[in-house]
């Protein structure tokens, strides 16, 4: 029954307890005056300047504010105000002060996110690590004692010291995780370990975000976009991710280009947050992607709508393949004299091909002949372009030819085109579509649009490199882009442009006085994890063999015997993904424990005879450390963030006016330069006692020019001469060598809002204009550079023996590897509310989740084995089991569960995170190297592995709810 | 004394806020920037003067719609309930995070059984058919607001310069009749103080020329700000002129000034074979009607008609408009009114001069 205010008025002058329009509510506490509750006069005033007053302590002295970016693991990198009142910090908000590019482009503003929205609240939370301590229980035991600075560096300089002498520079290990990933400050350690001439893993490997299979065709993986390109985008399809939750900074340019024109599709195995405002979502099965890609370029191809000019001059598809030996075939195979080849073409595009052996041929149908053809790594000519004023070719994509060889014999060729089409014969639309789950019209669809439309970009997301068949799921996506013809202008393949930054070197590095120990991310992690026998355990043969065609002992002995080859110093000059063995760690922003899979945590802390930690806050890791350094964090620190590019802004960090920092934390580079005096002092002191010149001088043949690491000459190579040697020293040294960021300083980006724009140096493959979105390759295009790859094309043809070997040499997809004995395939993506682990301790924001880790299943799913919303369960498989929380979610596919990924082990009962169900497996292939551009380094190592786990889950009914 | 519910005095202006829902993407950004802008603190640490819910799902607080409240038919206030504190609302866990260095599991001392967003993309239908959308909240500082007309102290007020509605916090005696009146519970009880309190369109903000926090550090670039009467400004053009955004429940008679432009109706559904249908509505406009009311099939065809255009090659002045090219551009809220606290262009100057170490 409607009640009006007079019958409430009513009530209350009745005086009852509880008033009737409260049916059901809680009853006043307040007392209830009889008389006339509205007399009185009203203090509005008051209330405004009750509200003016908090809103003024809030914001503070503008004059005072810092600038920051927040979780230097995120690759988002926006610029922040940081709020500030009497040097208290109070909150932060977007700088949002990036200047339009155009006036038809939506601009940047305002780059930022929920996580970086609270970073303030983390400076003084219960987990920050306030002061230098040293465990004084059993590893993970919790008991600490506070120690001072000196005696923790005395530790660390120790424990370095130790290692160069007794095992030599190879056995320490100084890294700068992924909460690191910035120019100025992570420099800092990178420095300190070049110099030292320890082991330094790639952090895009072992968190398996790289994209090696982008590189196979495009001779790097870092390629694309600044994310305003996609606005302009006729077709976005986005491809294994989820820019709503895991790119929330630039996820506006999709849906203000939707608006705009155009069209969104997104690809991916669960109905996620991108996917319900798209035009299409395509729901393959999850570690499909592969055979989906091949299936829409089977269409492509079967329909002819492709540009076949653009295949002759853009890929290596003109290059003919021996039949003999399934090789490419090579210019210093070829008799020259044979009348069948132009000999003229040597001489044209290969004067000096005997040193350099990497020189292709394919067939001229204008001349009729076979050619040797420019633009090759060994070409002597290093364009694509097929006509010029010496020159005219036009390469034949079809045919049957054959060929002298040096020696006499004849052999067979056929252009790589035709081996293409070939294998893509088993992945029609029809033959995939069991595997797929995509029916074959939805695979008509994506081809007419991506070979329909002006301007079509294919974003690949991360996702696809976490499932052990990633490297080739995300070449066959590649390939896909690369055959659609699109480059530049007109769209392609965007993974993760990397903008080109030069005059850094003398920050991180030594001008080539010493090299760094680079070592694989995947396979250094995987064996300081004794990865095989987490491999034995979780694998069946049946498993391996699906994915393989090989036994599991066979694929295991192989993987082993080609990570035995690239063990140790002597194992990286063999061209292969290289690790190490190391007994001493100082490690930085990496909190390794929750990433690392199976038994990794256990077989890591056997190896570590020392583990010193720097970080901001008591990670899972940080708990099994020996030596705790509590580091400043972004609000305290001085730092400089460019790359990579999803804009063009470096943004600055700098600490608000008057502001202290917390407890006794320092930056990296104090930290590192302190190291460095002892270390030095350290080295002194015993040669002074000893005489023993190996106590001063560290031999090391293969890391320094000059044979040694002289460690009386340490802090001041560190420091180069004493100007290096804080945070601050580091931002502005940046800021005076790097061309890119000319003309700057700290006052004109504070100025500007914290931040400068690149100029246009920053281009790599595109020049980068002043007034439009930069996307890769223009060079390739128009000016007709070539690739950075062996043929100098894009690369569909890989004659690598283990590519032959595994029918790879052309894009292909096989399934994937799997636990296969548990239903649910356990799928961990990237985070709305955290970046990797960082912030998933926020109390703040996990108010704003489920106050616990939790596991998103299927309604039918879950009905079906008993579990109901809020649940826990136990979630289990061969290698173990985890409890959390079930949440029901209808874009969950039946057959898989998903998880945000990032949560620390301690945040389960018994800390036991769900990576204790995951078992990876170094994939041949990743691991193959020595080919062409398939060489270890930054573009070629393989990916650590996510999406293997099968699981099964239990309930365990509700009402425990996590509280302790 | 008429019978007639109390009213509020008619602002000279009204501030609104239009919020497009097919450009937010549930990152939750305003609902951070608004916690530690205003309810981090002071007995508000379990509030969310602004949230975004995941649709289909049970609001926040759960239930909401269920709760009662604003005007009926004739103009009376209808029955509403209080929600209660955990269940309702949901706990604000805190955490034994202090514990970490001890080698303990870190776990939240309460149990946790709900929270604002506990149903976060949980969405309906049935795989592969499954849809969901987002919906943030504010206050809607309405015109007729509920709150003011059932509040026995007469303590809450609409300010005449810009419709803004507040709780007079000295006469305020939490008494939470307004709690039960607004049909959309965006009023809190502050057991700290024993007060009610609630959005208040950052005011203090917008006096000194800067939009409200979550409108501001809107990433998914959602949020219009501006005049109802002020002909230039997007609220006026996207609620008066086309006419694409909505009032949420309407029905429930208090006149709110947040708009919202609803969702169009997501990617296709699948037929079993896994085939696309042409032009089925994923999102079920039901779901749609009952939440911004019958015009929602308009808005939604005059949105396609004008994508349509858009993609021949057409200006649609509607789209460039909810495109947002300057972020800047998307808040019409005048001068600041009040001197100068914010200062644009001089912030960070000491720092700079003093900095760090």
């Amino acid at each position: 029954m409607p009640v009006s205010r007079r019958d409430v008025v009513k009530g209350l002058l009745a005086a009852t307890a509880a008033a009737p329009a409260l049916a059901g509510g809680t009853p006043a506490t307040a007392p209830v005056r009889v008389d006339d509750a509205r007399a009185g006069p009203p203090s509005k005033g008051a209330t405004e300047a009750q509200y003016r007053a908090e809103f003024a302590a809030s914001y503070g002295d503008g004059e005072e504010h810092g600038y920051a970016y927040h979780c230097v693991n995120c690759q988002g990198n926006c610029a922040w105000e940081v709020w500030s009142k009497d040097g208290v910090i109070t909150r932060e908000s977007q700088s949002a002060q990036y200047p339009p590019l155009a006036p038809d482009l939506p601009d940047a503003n305002p780059r930022g996110c929920n996580k970086g929205a609270q970073h303030s609240h983390m400076l003084s939370a219960k987990d920050r690590l306030r002061y230098p301590m040293k465990r004084v229980g059993a590893r993970g035991a919790g008991k600490w004692q506070r120690i001072s600075w000196d005696e923790a560096i005395t530790m660390v300089a120790k424990g370095l010291y130790d290692t160069l002498r007794e095992r030599g520079p190879a056995g320490n290990y100084i890294h700068a995780g992924a909460g690191l990933l910035t120019e100025a400050r992570a420099a800092s350690i990178k420095r300190l370990g070049t110099l030292l001439g320890a082991v330094r893993p790639y952090i895009a490997s072992y968190v398996g975000d790289m994209f090696p299979g982008v590189s196979v065709v495009y001779g790097e993986g870092n390629i694309g976009c600044t994310w305003d390109f996609i606005y302009g985008a006729d077709v976005n399809v986005f491809w294994g991710c989820n820019p709503n939750t895991s790119r929330i900074p630039d996820a506006h340019y999709l849906w203000e280009g939707k608006y705009r024109g155009s069209k969104i599709i997104v690809i991916a195995p669960e109905f996620n947050a991108t996917a319900m405002h798209a035009d299409l979502w395509v729901p393959v099965k999850a570690g499909a992607d592969g055979h989906l890609a091949l299936a829409v370029l089977h269409r492509i191809l079967e329909s002819k709508r492709y540009d076949a000019a653009f295949l002759q001059t853009f890929t290596d598809l003109p290059l003919l393949v021996r039949a003999d030996t399934g090789e490419l075939l090579r210019l210093h195979d070829v008799d020259t004299g044979d009348a069948r080849f132009d000999a003229g073409s040597v001489a044209r595009f290969a004067a000096d091909h005997d040193k350099h052996h990497e020189v292709f041929v394919a067939y001229d149908t204008k001349h009729k002949k076979l050619t040797a053809l420019p633009g090759c790594e060994g070409s002597s000519v290093p364009t694509l372009r097929l006509s010029d004023v010496d020159w005219q070719l036009a390469p034949a994509l079809e045919g049957r030819y054959r060929v002298k060889l040096k020696g006499g014999a004849e052999v067979e060729l056929e252009p790589a085109f035709a081996h293409l089409k070939r294998s893509l014969a088993a992945f029609s639309a029809d033959k995939t579509r069991d595997v797929t789950g995509v029916h074959p019209s939805v695979v008509e669809t994506l081809a007419r649009e991506l070979t329909g439309s002006k301007v079509a970009l294919i974003t690949l997301g991360f996702a696809i490199g976490k499932h052990f068949n990633g490297m080739l799921s995300q070449r066959a996506i590649a390939s896909l882009a690369a055959f659609v013809g699109k480059l530049g202008p007109f769209g392609g393949l965007n993974t993760e442009n990397e903008w080109n930054i030069t005059g850094l070197q003398g920050l991180s590095g030594f001008e080539g006085r010493y090299t760094h120990r680079f070592a694989s991310g995947a396979v250094s992690e995987f064996m300081l994890g004794e990865g095989f026998d987490d491999f034995a355990k979780a694998f069946s043969d049946d498993d391996v063999r699906r994915a393989t065609g090989r036994s599991q002992a066979d694929y295991g002995k192989q993987v082993a015997r080609e990570v035995e080859q690239s063990k140790g110093d002597a194992g990286e000059k063999r061209g292969k993904p290289w690790w190490p063995e190391c007994e001493t760690f100082l490690v930085f922003a990496d909190a390794r424990f929750r990433r690392n899979k199976g038994s990794y945590r256990e077989a890591f802390l056997k190896k570590a005879k020392l583990i010193a930690y720097g970080d901001t806050r008591m990670s899972d890791f940080a708990v099994y450390a020996d030596l705790l350094l509590p580091c400043t964090a972004p609000y305290e620190c001085w730092d400089l963030r460019t790359n990579p590019g999803y804009h063009r802004y470096a943004n600055l960090a700098l600490p608000p006016a008057h502001w202290q920092r917390v407890g006794e934390v320092k930056s990296e580079w104090e930290i590192a330069t302190l190291v460095a005096e002892k270390l030095q002092a350290l080295a002194v002191e015993r040669h002074a006692r000893s005489k023993d010149a190996r106590d001063l001088q560290i031999p090391d043949a293969t890391h320094t020019k000059d044979g040694v690491h002289d460690l009386s000459k340490l802090a001041d190579e560190f420091t180069a001469g004493g100007t290096l040697r804080t945070d601050k020293d580091a931002v502005e040294y940046a800021l005076e060598h790097v061309d890119q960021f000319k003309p700057n300083h700290p006052a004109s980006m504070v100025e500007r809002g914290g931040f400068l724009v690149l100029n246009d140096k920053a281009g790599k493959s595109s020049p980068l204009y002043a007034d439009k979105p930069y996307n890769s390759f223009e060079s390739q295009l128009f000016l007709h550079q070539r690739f950075d790859t062996v043929s100098g094309r894009l690369t569909f043809y890989v004659d690598h023996q283990h590519f032959l070997a595994a029918g790879a040499a052309t894009p292909v997809a096989t399934p994937t590897l799997t636990q296969g004995r548990f239903p649910l395939l356990l799928l961990t993506p990237h985070a709305r509310w955290s970046i990797h682990s960082t912030y998933k301790t926020s109390t703040l924001l996990q108010r704003l989740q489920r106050g616990k880790p939790y596991v998103m299943i299927n309604p039918s799913s879950a009905a079906a084995r008993g579990i109901k919303d809020g649940d826990e369960v136990r979630m289990h498989n061969a290698l173990g089991d985890v409890v959390l929380m079930a949440k029901l979610v209808a874009g969950v596919p039946p057959d898989a569960v998903v998880m945000e990924h990032g949560w620390e082990p301690f945040l389960f009962p018994g800390k036991q995170g769900h990576n204790a169900l995951n078992a990876d497996m170094l994939n041949l292939l990743e691991v193959s190297d020595g080919w062409g551009h398939l060489k270890f380094g930054t573009n070629w190592d393989g990916n650590q592995h996510a999406y293997q786990a099968t699981v099964e889950l239990t309930p365990l009914g509700r009402g425990k709810g996590g509280a302790r | 004394m008429s019978d007639a519910p109390a009213r509020a005095t008619p602002a000279t202006r009204q501030l609104a806020m239009v919020m497009d829902l097919n450009k937010c993407i549930g990152c939750q950004t305003c609902t951070v920037a608004c916690k530690t802008q205003w309810t981090n603190r002071n007995g508000r640490e379990y509030m969310y003067w602004n949230n975004v819910e995941s649709r289909p799902g049970t609001g926040y607080p759960r239930h909401w719609e269920e709760l009662g409240g604003g005007f009926d038919a004739q103009g009376k206030l209808r029955d509403g309930v209080v929600p209660g504190r955990g269940q309702d609302y949901g706990t604000p866990w805190d955490f034994n995070l202090d514990e970490a260095a001890l080698g303990k599991e870190i776990a939240a001392a309460q149990a946790t059984t709900h929270g604002p967003n506990w149903d976060e993309d949980a969405g309906g239908g049935e795989f592969p058919n499954s849809y969901g959308f987002y919906l943030p909240r504010i206050c809607n500082h309405c015109s007729n607001p509920a709150c003011l007309a059932a509040c026995p102290r007469g303590a809450i007020f609409k300010r005449a310069q810009d419709g803004v509605v507040l709780v007079d916090q000295q006469r305020c005696e939490g008494l939470r009749y307004c709690i039960a009146a607004c049909p959309y519970k965006k009023i809190y009880f502050n057991p700290k103080i024993a007060k009610s309190e609630k959005c208040i369109f950052c005011f203090p903000r917008v006096e000194q020329g800067l939009p409200p926090a979550c409108a501001h550090q809107c990433v998914g670039r959602i949020r219009f700000v501006g005049y109802l009467d002020d002909v230039d400004s997007q609220v006026h053009k996207l609620v008066h002129v086309w006419k694409v955004a909505l009032p949420l429940h309407a029905e429930y008679g208090t006149q709110p000034n947040v708009f919202y432009v609803p969702p169009l109706p997501g990617p296709p559904r699948f037929d079993k074979d896994g085939k696309p249908i042409e032009g089925s509505a994923r999102i079920p406009v039901e779901l749609l009607l009952r939440l911004f009311g019958p015009e929602v099939p308009r808005v939604l065809k005059t949105l396609e008609d004008e994508r349509a255009r858009r993609r021949r090659g057409q200006k649609s002045e509607l789209l460039d408009t909810l495109i947002a090219f300057s972020h800047q551009d998307m808040f019409r809220i005048g001068a600041p009114v009040s001197p100068g606290l914010v200062q644009l262009g001089r912030r960070g100057k000491k720092a700079v001069a003093e900095g760090a170490p």
